[in-house]
């Protein structure tokens, strides 16, 4: 039975998404937030007001990223890309920095950046 | 206030409330055109009773709209994760947006007014109702005259005819800059006329339809909610609350003139003229403060009983020793017109039953702020 393994992390460009790069990653976490608080009322009643909606972050450090792949991080940047990883989950959202590491001891650079998951629908054909 | 439910007004105060906002674009008939929920950023909106253009909005949308061509509907949807609802918060013709330039997408912030602003427009010509037609005909011809559809408007407005031909001339803006001859908008003639027969002024209520109704003096009119600052169970009512009174030249003598009496003006006590004097028991009455106050008010009426409770109307609202309390609640979205509400607020002094005079509240769940006036 043929099987698919899923090592790596995919950007691909959403304008085009024949236009992609894959990396392997380190460091990878999600954060998951809604706006809201618990507001406090003249009686001393606590009570939570939220928005609806949630916000996902995907911090992630891209590995060995060659120049050609920082090229295009750089040019994506608050571009909205679709991504993909490891554990099969895709879905479309945007980082607005780089952080890069640049080791003089070995190739490429460690690049760091934060998907931040924005509301999108596509189709499969 | 928009009529509530049990199960919403429950919703509204409950332990948990989840907020989101949308919005609607729609042609001046008032049909949906578009749906732009995806596209708003946030917004609000603000009421004021003593303003000609009652209710105004603020809105932050990532679309371009058509700009002073479309109007649009902002709603709130409040739900507790179980049940839901949507209300409805104004319908508004966006005057003024703005466009922050070098953005991308680009973020348009607008301001908005009500659909009183779209009957804010000069006549361009002189106008007339002729005497003997019924309040509320005259009203369906200014609407029509106006272009505009969608309005309510009490039955008690047929009930009366106009006692003189009333004109209205045309008058350029740079003639006169006096507010009483200043050019004449169908928002003037509808709110004489509505004047005419003790009804309020013209308003726009959450859906956007204009509505014409009487005017009942708050004393009567019941309170359509509590809010209940000691209640630990179901209070919405803020941490920050100010009273404040305002006591300011109040008259002792009031004395009402019939202008369009017909045979003219009569300077008879009955017939064209009615006076009210606060009696000497009266802790502001001339014999206790020594000094007479006197105010003269002219009004157009249907009739002497028309101007008799117009002068009642003026007098309590003069009367009221203001006192008016600030207040904030958790999101309101069903805010309305001059609602009346029951205060109950032991650091306040008890239970009121007050009167919004104005508000504002955020369309994605900020508190409300407000201006409550005491009536009793």
């Amino acid at each position: 039975m043929a099987s698919v393994t899923l090592d790596r992390l995919w950007l691909h460009d959403s304008a085009n998404f024949g236009t992609y790069f894959r990396f392997y990653t380190t460091g990878r976490s999600d954060e998951r937030s809604v706006v809201g608080d618990v507001r406090r009322y003249a009686s001393g009643r606590l009570r939570t007001v939220v928005r609806t909606g949630q916000a996902n972050t995907f911090p992630v450090t891209l590995v060995q990223v060659t120049d050609v792949e920082f090229a295009q991080l750089e040019a994506w940047l608050g571009k909205v890309l679709m991504v993909r990883d490891h554990r099969g989950r895709l879905f479309f959202g945007s980082y607005f920095s780089l952080e890069v590491d640049d080791y003089p001891d070995r190739s490429g650079y460690d690049v760091s950046v934060t998907l931040a998951q924005v509301t999108d629908t596509y189709s499969v054909v | 206030m928009q009529p509530l439910t049990a199960a919403q007004s429950a919703l509204l105060t409950g332990g948990r409330l989840e907020v989101s906002a949308g919005c609607e674009v729609l042609n001046l008939a008032l049909a949906v055109t578009a749906d732009i929920s995806n596209d708003l950023v946030g917004g609000s909106v603000t009421w004021n009773g003593d303003a000609k253009i009652h209710r105004a909005c603020q809105l932050t949308m990532s679309t371009e709209l058509a700009w002073g061509n479309v109007l649009v509907r902002p709603y709130m949807t409040v739900s507790d994760g179980v049940t839901s609802a949507r209300f409805n918060c104004g319908v508004f013709s966006l005057t003024t947006p703005e466009r922050p330039l070098g953005e991308s997408p680009v973020t348009f912030s607008a301001q908005g007014m009500d659909r009183i602003y779209l009957l804010d427009r000069e006549i361009g010509a002189t106008y007339t109702v002729t005497a003997g037609t019924t309040y509320r005909a005259a009203l369906v011809a200014v609407f029509a005259a106006a272009g505009l559809s969608g309005y309510l408007i009490d039955g008690e407005a047929a009930d009366f005819t106009v006692p003189t031909t009333r004109t209205w001339s045309l008058v350029g803006s740079s003639t006169d800059p006096d507010q009483t001859s200043s050019p004449v908008t169908y928002l003037r003639v509808t709110n004489d006329l509505l004047s005419a027969v003790n009804f309020r002024a013209v308003w726009a209520d959450e859906s956007g339809v204009f509505r014409c109704q009487r005017y009942l003096p708050p004393s009567v009119r019941a309170p359509e909610h509590t809010f209940d600052a000691d209640d630990l169970s179901t209070s919405i009512v803020g941490e920050s609350r100010v009273s404040t009174a305002d006591i300011w030249k109040q008259p002792t003598r009031w004395v009402f003139r019939w202008t369009n009496r017909p045979g003219g003006m009569a300077d008879v006590e009955g017939d064209g003229k009615y006076t009210y004097t606060l009696p000497d028991a009266d802790p502001m009455s001339a014999a206790n403060r020594g000094l007479v106050w006197t105010t003269v008010v002219d009004y157009e009426a249907a009739s002497q009983a028309v101007l008799t409770s117009l002068g009642d109307r003026r007098v309590a609202n003069d009367r009221r020793v203001a006192q008016v309390f600030k207040v904030t609640t958790g999101p309101w979205p069903v805010a309305g017109h001059w609602d009346m509400y029951t205060y109950t607020d032991a650091a306040a002094g008890g239970t009121f039953k007050v009167q919004a005079t104005d508000f504002e509240f955020d369309l994605l769940g900020g508190d409300a702020s407000w201006s409550w006036e005491v009536v009793s």
